[in-house]
């Protein structure tokens, strides 16, 4: 995540933001996510009840995370999947591409996964010299543009036609049609010659059910399918949160992700695949791999923010918030954008990342309206804000928790703890930190002049009198400095706050002081 | 809300109508063969093959080998040693479904020996043959049902019709990588 790629650089989001509100073709762009502003209200007007079963099911899940994922790696192990965890990136990085070299994997073919985009396990790859092809229609012509996507549903959103059809027309070497069809068509055509003879597929994956043991995979294009049907080798890269108690929880949870996604009632292809290829058939993978990633994702169960672990990634926080639809996803320069994205980026990355993502929000509560999962959104943005004024990671594993536990953890397949597989991986291939439930507080601010304005504020809006009495002073200020309006934008000390906005006109008397008025009979009310 | 099996196949045959794909039936087992018969050929006209699954029990009871040899069309089967190869320039791969959704309109099919997953996904054009009997209401109904039958297979592949992207200013583009031409034949069971 070094600001490689960017439609929009800079170093702060700030500065992104300016490049990107003025470029009118991203402009132009981002006006094709007013298609999906209403999405996700039509979503919970029409299924009032998937809300709260879809919450439910994920705060049973992350209520004993670490207890599921035991269940599923047992049961994945049942089915002859080879199951790896990664505690970092490096470490989900360094198996994939040892198990590519060993198996002399040339070409990878790859379906749009966040997992992998967190891991940047494309470029990675190609930096050992492994050819790595991205066959979403979206992110083939990001990768073609060496950018990264900046929408987790709609990689290249950020793109106009005409400037899809320059980068197909480059790769081409000829100048196509600015027309989605012969554009889609030529990229099938091209894309078609790269799915034949790839030796492996690399996916992540929508959920994971620990019953038994089925990847989720959703797909509108049918790359999925190829990715996991034709190389002999299929990876998944699974954030540990992917994990869902029952097979028949997707029942409810895959028709909110993709209406919510969306807007279409199912997605166009699922693939469902419980384990490798099964004797006599005569495709699918011969080996099945499962990358399950913490990436300081654990550290987070029991604490405030274990509510975001909850993410089922539908985009849609991202399609209302006025940030995200002003800036695009390349003002975040992080993988994930938009309000999820300033959340999760500063927690996953330990603190090291997107730090001023929290900061770049008007706290509306779109994005908590628009969740189908319940996550408080602008609440864990206005904590974040909180925590992030000490530097360094936002939660930390082990400082001022209690000792680990010694045990293994729970076999929810009733086993002695030796029998099960936890006991029989060799050390540092599991999960390096053990980790115990605490609650976190929110941290106190230090002294600054900024809270003690703060304080003062709320001290006098306390009483009927002194909020009525600072009213009254405020009009008249506000009459008086009027005349002279934009000199607010150079306040000194201020201007951070200011500089976008203006001394309004006030009405002339308050609501309340009309109605008191209009009670007391006063005919002009 | 769809109750009696005649509303739910109704919803069904509308809602993958409204998916993009074409619809035929219900029609009984004879009316069933001869309209998967007629599809087969329309999507070989240009003398390619019909990749066709080897052991499928609605396909296999519908006699949909012999018909197809019977109108003189190709088949490409999965024990023959050019199978792959074969399929990437075959015209239609014919299939049957293990389960169907009325809502939200899509096909559930299961991999197996003999019933290869790229039938369904190399050939430019899918002819899917749905039992009446296997339309679940909703697409819960169906996933709990799949579960409740037995084992699930090493793959289950849902399809709601044509290849489809958004990512082209999130307008709806067909033909990406899968098929681009889905129908639906559904035998009264
Ligand atoms: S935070 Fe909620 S709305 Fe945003 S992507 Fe995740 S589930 Fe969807």
């Amino acid at each position: 995540m070094s600001g490689k790629g960017l439609v929009t650089p800079g170093p702060t989001m700030k500065a992104r933001s300016k490049v990107a509100v003025g470029d009118p073709q991203l402009q132009a762009a981002l006006s094709n996510l007013d298609l999906r502003l209403f999405t996700a209200g039509v979503v919970q007007a029409e299924h009032p009840e998937w809300k709260d079963r879809v919450a439910e099911i994920r705060r049973e899940t992350l209520a004993d995370l670490d207890g599921w994922i035991d269940k599923l790696e047992s049961k994945l192990l049942s089915l002859g999947v080879v199951v790896h965890r990664a505690a970092t990136p490096e470490e989900a990085r360094r198996y994939i591409i040892g198990l590519a070299q060993r198996e002399g994997v040339a070409r990878v073919i790859k379906s749009k996964s966040m997992a992998t985009e967190e891991i940047d396990l494309g470029r990675a790859l190609e930096a050992v010299g492994i050819e790595s092809v991205e066959t979403d229609l979206g992110e083939y012509i990001v990768q073609l543009a060496d950018e990264r996507p900046s929408h987790m549903i709609t990689p290249a959103i950020h793109k106009t036609l005409g400037q899809i059809a320059d980068v197909l027309s480059k790769e081409a070497g000829t100048d196509l049609p600015v027309v989605r069809e012969p554009l889609t068509a030529w990229a099938r055509d091209k894309l078609r010659e790269k799915f034949v003879g790839a030796d492996m597929g690399i996916t992540g994956a929508n959920f994971v059910a620990a019953d038994t043991g089925t990847i989720v995979v959703v797909t509108n294009e049918g790359n999925g399918r190829f990715c996991t049907s034709l190389p002999r080798i299929h990876v998944a890269v699974v954030p540990v949160e992917k994990v869902i108690p029952r097979f028949d929880d997707l029942g409810v949870l895959l028709p909110t992700l993709v209406m919510s996604a969306t807007g279409a009632k199912m997605s166009n292809y699922l693939s469902m695949v419980t384990g490798p290829r099964r004797e006599g058939e005569i495709d699918g993978p011969e080996q099945l791999h499962v990358v399950l990633l913490d990436h300081n994702r654990r550290v987070l169960l029991g604490t405030p923010y274990e509510d975001m672990l909850g993410c089922i990634r539908c985009g849609a926080c991202l399609n209302v918030c006025p940030v995200y639809r002003s800036v695009g996803g390349h003002a975040y320069d992080s993988s994930y954008s938009g309000p999820m994205g300033k959340i999760l980026t500063p927690l996953v990355t330990g603190g090291e990342e997107g730090r001023d993502l929290p900061f770049a929000s008007t706290l509306c509560g779109a994005c908590t309206e628009a969740c189908p999962a319940e996550i408080p959104l602008a609440d864990l943005l206005v904590r974040l804000r909180a925590d992030l004024r000490t530097p360094g990671p936002v939660v930390v594993a082990g400082a001022d928790q209690p000792a680990p536990p010694p045990a293994l953890p729970v076999d929810h397949a009733g086993r002695s703890p030796a029998a099960h597989p936890a006991a029989r991986r060799k050390p540092g291939e599991g999960y390096a930190t053990p980790v115990t439930r605490i609650h976190v507080p929110t941290r106190r601010a230090p002294w600054s002049r900024r809270r003690a304005g703060f304080e003062a504020w709320a001290r006098l809006w306390s009483y009927p009198s002194t909020y009525r009495a600072s009213l009254a002073v405020g009009r008249l200020g506000a009459k008086v400095l009027r005349p002279k309006a934009g000199w607010v934008r150079r306040a000194p000390m201020l201007h951070a706050w200011t500089d976008s906005r203006d001394v309004l006109v006030p009405a002339g008397a308050t609501f309340r002081e009309r109605w008191a008025a209009r009670e007391r009979g006063d005919e002009r009310w | 809300m769809v109750t009696t099996a005649d509303e739910v196949t109704q919803a069904f045959l509308f809602s993958m109508a409204a998916n993009q794909c074409a619809t035929f039936g219900p029609g009984d087992p004879d009316a069933t063969l001869a309209a998967i018969v007629e599809r087969a050929r329309a999507h070989t006209a240009d003398g390619t093959a019909v990749a066709l699954p080897i052991g499928d029990p609605t396909l296999d009871d519908l006699g949909v080998a012999p018909a197809l040899l019977a109108a003189g069309l190709t088949l490409l089967r999965p024990d023959d040693p050019e199978w792959f190869p074969g399929l990437v320039v075959a015209g239609v791969g014919v299939t049957s479904s293990i389960a169907a959704v009325a809502a939200t309109g899509n096909v559930a099919l299961g991999a197996g020996v003999g019933l290869p997953r790229a039938t369904s996904l190399l050939p430019p054009a899918h002819v899917c043959v749905v039992r009446a009997s296997q339309v679940y209401a909703t697409f819960p109904d169906a996933i709990s049902g799949l579960l409740h039958a037995g084992p699930l297979p090493s793959a289950l592949t849902w399809i709601g019709g044509p290849s489809r992207t958004g990512d082209l200013e999130m307008r709806t583009t067909f033909g990406v990588h899968g098929p681009k031409v889905v129908d639906i034949v559904l035998l009264q069971d």
